[in-house]
């Protein structure tokens, strides 16, 4: 395994841990195998790494047949979880244009096992974008949600005056202004009045 | 809030009342189309908002029953609520004025009218200020409030392909809080384009001012020039002027008084009329000369007719008298000798017959005395009797009868001519009887005609009618002098008029004056005034400006917020293979607000703002679905903390299917769900996959298994927690 390729393994099982998944097996054997298997109340969840998107086209069925094994021959019965099993198939190589068809098959093939690609193109540094950010939006459906903090309705005219500037008005002009129309009055003459008065 | 059950009565297809269960963290309703899973959630909708969401008619298709739904919820705080809202007015038939009242039950409490939309009010919105009470007051505040907890089939997908970028803004701002922004910008931008032409309309009536103005003092100049002028004249030539038309007119009649008080413009009116009255005069004096000229030619000439006494003419008639007695006696001796040629002509006749029978009966023997006869010189006899008696027995008869009847014609000769010359005598008398009363009539009108003229001459000259009058053609000439003197009096007149008009143009410079002094205060004051509301007009367009930006930048933090959870569930459900990223992007253009949702290509640095066209069906559906989540869990709009999703699976294919469901059951966490399907296999899917996953969870599977006019027939059931949910982990 090269560097990339583990670089990319540790993360996806980073990933994993993190959004609760308990690791059951773990197997780093670059053969093309399946490198691990995490398990959360909900789902299964196995991954293989390949170091090309070749490896990964011609692999990619029996990292499948091997999960599905996996949990077939789970000593407990495991229910309805044992239809809601989730294969990361993943490569730090970027696609080439006549691979994406295939690609796109794999990534469409809900059949036995629901499977997330994770390629070159997703992890590859952009910007300011890490390895984990693309790691992490592969596998979005897998992670909890994170709700923004302090959201709700504000009331956006409150502090209108001291968020806009306009030069030749105070913030209490804009104030008034608002005060106006909450009121129903007429909104330029309360202007008008304001600044006459204040050039008067 | 979240909801524990509803109960729907009379409400659009439903007429029975029937209960859901409601009270789990997942609730499916499985039916088939047209068995009433949309009714349900419109009926939620309405229960809280009072506004049927797609702007129908909530009350039962069937009967006149009570409309009612019944919404138990649990509030933020656990405290156990019901809201039953209720048609007040079910017969009305305007749908505009059909009205609903709610009621709130909350503890023993029971809030009706205003008080219990202020309490759903502060249940409802999610608001971080302290002004908790705004009341959903509009059909726009409904409608976001709906759409923040209800995704109604194709309404989002409407939001994404046909709405206008405008309305996005809007109907995002709406959702966010910033409605009261975006109506205040509304209201302000109206508010100064108002302004904007009230100034125009006042800075037209300066300038109509400042013209006024300037009209003024143009006035000012023309009337400081004719003072000019007048002041050049003396008035001694005005007096001398006055004296000569005083001279003139007192040989017109004028009386005292006028003579002392006329003015000299009044003096220029007597003589105007006075041309006037003695033009019209020295014409009717024209026609009236004519007149008499002609009647004098006529008395001139003697009397073309000879005269006829009047015992020529008993003569005359005694003449045809006697005439026509002699007429009367030629007639009637030619009817004698017509008698007596008939008389004679019927004695022939019988002579003759008599003849012709002796003929026919000759003999050699006399029939009467018997003795012989020679039959041949009897008949020789007998044929000349015949022909001596017709010629003998006629001729003295018809001589007379010619005769009679040539006098009788003779005497109606001479008495045709006696009455033709009767009749010429008398023409001639009545001619002549005609020409004499013409002429009596002419000799009158003449001395008519006289008399007016004098009549005119007298009214013209204005001299003594006792005195003797002139001529009519000697008077016309002294009415034509009298009307030139006075028309050159006249037109010296004008000459006169700038010194006449001293005093009065004199006084109408003082009151110009007075009149450009008050202008130019008028303007003063009006050029201030304008100059003020320009400015304030110029400060309220940088204002309309600065609350445009802030509109937009309130929204773009707003958006700025739920954008890693908008990253985080577009890539959840990752609808696209290239177009893996997603912003909502607003710009101003053309004063506008505008917002488009862009689809990302970071790879290829390519943005698509019309997702529309870049996404197939089931794409597009996939990221509605995606929006309305980011916006009820990024935004929280509302304090519900329900999504009602009407049967979100239309046209997903399975692999947005799948990540549709798996999106759910993350939101599980932060949501109750109450999810629709028409799919058998979809409710079984979620079932399975968003069970419970210990004792404390529930998921209910609610089964619409028919319909009848009645509403639906329910199924509830409970899918019940794994009871040992982490199985390989643990071996």
């Amino acid at each position: 395994m090269d560097e990339a390729t583990v670089a990319l393994s540790r993360e996806i099982e980073s990933f994993l841990e993190s959004t609760g998944s308990h690791p059951v097996r773990r197997a780093r054997t670059g053969d093309g195998s399946l490198q691990g298997l995490f398990e959360d109340p909900l789902t299964v969840v196995g991954y293989v790494v390949y170091q090309s998107v070749g490896e990964l086209l011609s692999s990619w069925m029996d990292a499948q047949d091997q999960m599905a094994t996996a949990i077939s021959r789970s000593e407990f019965d495991l229910g309805a979880k044992a239809w809601d099993g989730y294969l990361i198939l993943a490569t730090p190589e970027r696609a080439a244009s006549d691979q994406s068809a295939e690609l796109t098959a794999i990534r469409s093939n809900t059949r036995r096992l629901r499977k997330l690609l994770i390629l070159g193109e997703d992890v590859q540094m952009i910007g300011d974008r890490s390895l984990a950010t693309g790691v992490a939006r592969s596998l979005a459906s897998l992670a909890p949600l994170e709700l923004p903090f302090g959201t709700g309705i504000a009331d956006p005219l409150a502090s209108l005056g001291s968020r806009v500037q306009v030069p030749g008005l105070s913030a209490a002009d804009v104030d008034a202004v608002v005060g106006a129309y909450r009121e129903s009055r007429p909104l330029i003459q309360v202007l008008h009045d304001r600044t006459s008065e204040s050039k008067g | 809030m979240r909801f524990r059950r509803v109960t729907i009565s009379g409400f659009a297809g439903v007429a029975r009342s029937v209960t859901v269960d409601l009270d789990a963290q997942v609730v499916v309703i499985l039916g088939s189309n047209g068995f009433g899973k949309s009714t349900i959630c419109d009926a939620i909708a309405w229960a809280i908002t009072g506004a049927h969401p797609r702007g129908a008619d909530p009350r039962s298709w069937y009967g006149s029953g009570e409309t009612f739904v019944e919404l138990e919820v649990v509030t933020p705080s656990s405290e156990a609520a019901t809201i039953r809202r209720i048609v007040s007015n079910p017969g009305e038939e305007s749908l505009k004025r059909l009205k609903t009242s709610v009621i709130v039950r909350h503890f023993q409490e029971q809030l009706r009218g205003i008080e219990a939309d202020r309490w759903l009010s502060r249940w409802l919105q999610n608001s971080t200020t302290d002004e908790l009470d705004t009341e959903l007051d509009s059909e726009s505040a409904i409608a976001g409030q709906t759409d923040s907890f209800y995704l109604q089939q194709d309404s989002l997908r409407a939001f994404l392909a046909t709405r206008s970028d405008d309305e996005r803004f809007a109907a995002l701002s709406q959702m966010v809080g910033a409605r009261a922004l975006s109506d205040l910008v509304s209201a302000f931008d109206s508010a100064t384009r108002a302004w904007t032409k009230s100034v125009g309309q006042e800075s037209s009536d300066v300038d109509r001012l400042r013209a006024d103005v300037d009209a003024v003092r143009v006035d000012i100049s023309a009337a400081e020039r004719r003072l000019e002028s007048a002041r050049a004249f003396g008035s001694s030539t005005v007096e001398a002027w006055t004296n000569r038309v005083l001279a003139h007119v007192s040989t017109s009649g004028f009386d005292e008084s006028t003579r002392v008080a006329a003015s000299p413009s009044e003096l220029v009116r007597l003589m105007e009329q006075g041309i006037a009255a003695r033009d019209a005069m020295r014409r009717h004096l024209g026609r009236l000369q004519k007149q008499a000229s002609i009647i004098e030619s006529r008395l001139s000439s003697p009397l073309q007719n000879e005269s006829v006494s009047e015992a020529d003419l008993l003569e005359l008639e005694r003449n045809i008298q006697g005439l026509e007695t002699l007429r009367l006696q030629a007639t009637a001796a030619v009817e004698e000798a017509r008698r007596q040629l008939q008389t004679a002509q019927t004695r022939v006749e019988e002579l003759r017959a008599l003849a012709e029978l002796a003929l026919r009966h000759v003999s050699d023997t006399c029939p009467t005395c018997g003795q012989d006869v020679d039959p041949e010189e009897l008949t020789a006899r007998l044929n000349g009797s015949i022909d001596s008696a017709t010629a003998m027995g006629l001729v003295g008869e018809g001589e007379r009868l010619a005769q009679a009847n040539l006098t009788r014609d003779s005497v109606l000769t001479a008495t045709r001519a006696a009455t033709a010359e009767l009749e010429e005598a008398r023409a001639r008398r009545d001619a002549l009887q005609r020409a004499e009363a013409v002429r009596t009539s002419d000799i009158e009108e003449l001395a008519r005609l006289k008399a007016e003229a004098g009549r005119i001459i007298h009214a013209a000259l204005a001299n003594d009618p006792q005195e003797t009058q002139p001529e009519p053609s000697d008077a016309v000439v002294t009415i034509d002098d009298w009307i030139a003197t006075a028309s050159d009096l006249l037109s010296e007149f004008r000459t006169l008029e700038p010194a006449l008009a001293l005093a009065s143009t004199e006084s109408r410079m003082a009151h110009l004056r007075e009149e450009e002094s008050r202008r130019r205060a008028e303007y003063a004051r009006a050029r201030d005034a304008l100059d003020a509301r320009q400015r304030t007009q110029a400060l309220a367009e940088s204002l309309l400006r600065g609350l445009r930006r802030d509109s937009e930048d309130f929204l773009n933090e707003r958006l700025r917020a739920i954008q890693p959870i908008l990253d985080q569930l577009y890539a959840a459900i990752d609808p696209h293979p290239t177009l893996r990223g997603m912003s909502l992007e607003t710009r101003n253009w053309y004063g506008k607000n505008r917002l488009s949702p862009v689809l990302i290509d970071s790879a290829a640095d390519v943005k698509v703002d019309d997702p529309g066209r870049a996404l197939s069906t089931s794409q597009a559906n996939a990221l509605a679905v995606t929006l309305f989540l980011a916006f009820n869990l990024g935004l929280q709009p509302t304090r519900v903390s329900t999504v009602v999703l009407d049967d979100p699976l239309q046209n997903l294919d399975d692999v947005h299917l799948l990540g549709l469901v798996d999106l759910l059951r993350r939101v599980q966490s932060h949501r109750q769900i109450i999810v629709t399907t028409h799919d058998a296999t979809f409710a079984d899917l979620l079932a399975r996959k968003m069970r419970p996953t210990d004792e404390g969870e529930r998921l209910n599977l609610v089964r619409l298994e028919t319909w009848d006019r009645e509403g639906p027939r329910i199924v509830n059931e409970q899918v019940q927690a794994d009871p040992i949910p982490m199985k390989l982990a643990a071996g």
